[in-house]
């Protein structure tokens, strides 16, 4: 079964609960734990179907698979080395950001479950198909 | 890994494999925080170089995802120890406002009894809310001293002994050079946080425990995901260039427009 980009259903999934949220965050109803860690948790299954999209559109992604390990793991090295560590480094985002330690295991946590999950959607689709 | 031709690891890489888990995870639990985070950050290294050099790909792939996944928890957790609002910072000003409020009540005294208390505990007898504020960081009641129209108030620090350095620091306002104008001429500027007194802190020697486990699961499915590769190829060469360059433009739009505009800072 190929890959469904930004109809993917856990993308989807990510795109509700950042928007629910964002709006709980406005009138402040969110949880202390959501407005800290839901974005980070939600992040890579938000990012890499959006990513890879624009790969394939541009002509860098040469199939329709599932997101692979290397799509997987650049960003999330990426994102948790410059969110956590470069850019509260720095005088111009230090007063913006928060390097929480925290925050890395969110990233990997929500890498390794999205990663799972679409093992499980995809991989199983094809093997069942061929 | 599309493109790689499948092969499973042989018995001696998942004998290996599993010894190198039962280690890092052994690690956690049995070495002191300092030592543990130089351990571990140095039992991952080693088993990541060891797979490049035997041109494991898989192992490597796996190895250095676990090392990178640690590295980065260890490095977040220093930054923010030494720059933001977590036990460094949040020490410092809890300490200096217990100081603060405990002026404030002193005066109060001194005003109504034109003299200071003469012990803590008589100060506490006349305003029972001090119990209260008279805090330091570490849970001990400030230390008072007075000798006729003078005293000393402050903390020995997180050690409670007298001396040292960093949260370990003595913070004591001495009343005869009291300066009632400019906001704190008279505490000390607490230095940065030396690696030791990050570690020994418990939220930071907590940190293990979640780095460790989730590193080796992404290592895990890193290396599972690997396991055909039997070389690099110029495909996966170019696959790791163009997902940097779309993640290095995807972190300068987060760092633009999503952190300008989040709340918590996360």
């Amino acid at each position: 079964m190929p890959f469904r980009y930004l109809r993917d259903p856990v993308f989807l999934t990510c795109l509700a609960a950042y928007f629910l949220n964002w709006t709980l965050e406005e009138f402040s109803l969110s949880p202390v734990l959501a407005q800290c860690y839901l974005n980070d948790l939600i992040c890579i299954p938000f990012w890499i179907p959006i990513m890879v999209c624009v790969a394939k559109k541009l002509g860098w992604r040469s199939h329709d698979c599932r997101p692979d390990i290397i799509e997987i793991v650049i960003p999330l090295i990426m994102f948790a080395a410059v969110f956590e560590v470069i850019l509260p480094s720095t005088a111009m985002f230090r007063n913006r950001t928060i390097a929480d330690p925290y925050d890395v295991q969110c990233y990997v946590l929500g890498a390794v479950v999205a990663n799972w999950l679409w093992r499980r959607m995809y991989d199983t689709h094809t093997a069942s198909a061929s | 890994m599309t493109d790689a031709v499948p092969k499973t690891s042989s018995r001696w890489q998942r004998v290996a494999y599993a010894f190198y888990i039962i280690v890092a995870v052994v690690l956690v639990f049995i070495i002191p925080s300092t030592a543990k985070i130089v351990a571990i950050t140095g039992w991952l290294l080693v088993w990541a170089i060891f797979n490049t050099w035997k041109r494991d790909w898989a192992g490597c792939f796996g190895g250095w995802t676990s090392f990178s996944i640690f590295l980065i928890t260890v490095l977040a957790s220093w930054v923010n120890s030494a720059t933001m609002s977590q036990s460094h910072v949040q020490d410092s000003y809890q300490i200096r406002y217990a100081i603060k409020d405990s002026l404030r009540s002193l005066d109060e005294f001194h005003k109504e009894h034109e003299r200071y208390p003469d012990s803590l505990k008589s100060w506490q007898k006349e305003f029972p809310q001090v119990r209260d504020f008279a805090v330091d960081p570490w849970g001990r009641s400030l230390l008072y001293t007075v000798d006729h129209d003078s005293f000393h108030i402050g903390s020995l620090g997180r050690d409670g002994v007298s001396g040292g350095v960093g949260l370990d620091t003595d913070w004591f306002y001495d009343s005869t050079t009291r300066f009632d104008d400019g906001p704190w001429p008279f505490a000390p500027d607490m230095p940065l946080p030396l690696w030791q007194f990050m570690f020994n802190t418990p939220s930071s020697s907590s940190i293990p425990l979640g780095a460790v486990p989730l590193g080796l699961i992404a290592g895990y499915a890193v290396r599972k995901e690997s396991q055909g590769v039997t070389k690099i190829t110029r495909s996966i060469i170019f696959k790791t260039g163009t997902v940097t360059l779309i993640a290095a433009v995807v972190s300068t739009y987060l760092a633009i427009f999503h952190i300008a505009l989040s709340q918590t800072g996360h």
